[in-house]
């Protein structure tokens, strides 16, 4: 796996036995998508303990975007196209200037791809910056013109 | 459209959306297949269900001492179910509309929609125990009452024996579950769930009489249709007599057995 999507797991304190799963997703990623697989990303939420709970987990290449829905326990499995597809999408947040995340940070993503696909992403804390990223890298440039 | 009542499924969202504003798409059941899943997840690690499933051969043992026979089947390992959106979702329609005899108005026990529908609908997830005689279906029931008495959880059983041939045990229990909103928060909320106790027979026909349950749960009631112990060229006629026929000659088993028991004494 790619040296940076490993260190992307570490900030988001994945364990070494989740890695294991997430390398076997994105072997099989790697093999379905037809261009090469590039950024990562984990949707997470926090619950009333404070403990973290890891939904779903997505690869992005510059033409696709893949989704292992409840990737701890299911092997369930979206590929679609992204380049110029996204119609509309919409954020929400909490505690967080689009800068630097905190504890506190919260921040949601709807994206709608077509009349049919969307996608949605929960980050937490420092997970909100990469969901940052993901929105500038991947949905704004891609707005269907 | 709004005070019709909805016939069929698409209808019913239909209804659903002009009437309430409540959309069903194919992002509600993501939605519900991933709070369904936290939910199962959960249970699985809960006191309750460890409890049961490590218990199993203790009961299995206690049986065979009072009985000379087994409980269980051999190597019997119960599972959760988590019900399939489709089938959760026809139970709305079922207690929404098609039983709902305050229609138009709301039912007795409120409109099930959303924002409480994993409250409600009380077998979103479910488990099956199969035992092999009548007779372990109120053991089996008896040994989870205690469970849920020594862990202070509340539980209702339903000796269930319907007209079409129907039989088995429903044990409902309620516990609560953090489950992840739409966005980042979570809520907690009380989850029922059931265990289903049924003899093995009896299960043999539940699998085969199961296609008939689901279809006729779709459909609004034709008051003119001949009924199905009239019409004996239907198949529903011999699945459900044969559900009937089999829960007697159970019963003629257990007599038997306990007939054998007192000759051996």
């Amino acid at each position: 796996m790619r040296e940076e999507f490993i260190k992307y797991l570490e900030s988001i304190s994945i364990t070494k036995a989740l890695r294991e799963r997430i390398e076997t997703i994105y072997e099989f990623c790697r093999r379905i998508c037809s261009d090469e697989i590039i950024d990562i990303f984990i949707t997470d939420y926090i619950k009333e303990d404070g403990s973290r709970e890891y939904e779903n987990l997505w690869f992005f290449s510059e033409k696709n975007c893949m989704e292992a829905k409840q990737f701890i326990t299911k092997d369930d499995f979206d590929i679609t196209p992204i380049r110029k597809r996204v119609d509309y999408w919409n954020i929400q947040k909490q505690d967080y200037d689009f800068k630097k995340a905190t504890e506190k940070s919260r921040l949601f993503l709807r994206v709608g791809l077509g009349t049919v696909t969307h996608g949605e992403f929960k980050a937490a804390k420092e997970n909100c910056d990469c969901l940052k990223e993901i929105i500038f890298k991947y949905v704004v440039p891609n707005l269907k013109e | 459209m709004t005070n019709k009542k909805p016939k069929d499924i698409d209808e019913y969202k239909k209804w659903l959306k002009e009437k309430h504003k409540i959309e069903i798409s194919n992002r509600t059941q993501i939605y519900y297949e991933s709070v369904v899943n936290r939910i199962k997840l959960d249970f699985e690690k809960s006191d309750f269900w460890i409890q049961l499933t490590e218990n199993l051969k203790e009961y299995d043992g206690e049986y065979l001492t009072k009985s000379g026979y087994s409980l269980l089947t051999a190597g019997f390992k119960p599972e959760l179910y988590i019900k399939p959106f489709d089938s959760f979702f026809l139970k709305t329609f079922r207690k929404n509309i098609i039983e709902n005899k305050c229609w138009p108005d709301e039912p007795k026990c409120r409109w099930i929609f959303p924002n409480n529908w994993y409250s409600r609908i009380n077998d979103i997830i479910r488990t099956l125990f199969e035992v092999k005689y009548l007779d372990g279906v109120e053991f089996m029931i008896n040994k989870i009452k205690s469970i849920c008495e020594k862990s202070d959880t509340k539980c209702k059983v339903f000796f269930e024996a319907t007209e079409e041939g129907y039989y088995a045990a429903h044990l409902y229990t309620k516990q609560k579950f953090e489950i992840p909103k739409v966005n980042w928060d979570t809520e907690l909320i009380d989850v029922s769930f059931e265990i289903q106790i049924t003899t093995q027979l009896q299960e043999i026909i539940r699998k085969l009489l199961h296609k008939y349950y689901e279809d006729s749960r779709k459909k609004i009631e034709n008051e003119e249709s001949i009924k199905w112990q009239w019409n004996y060229k239907s198949d529903e006629f011999v699945a459900n007599y044969l559900g009937h026929i089999l829960h007697c000659v159970e019963g003629m088993i257990m007599e038997i057995r306990e007939k054998q028991k007192e000759a051996i004494r």
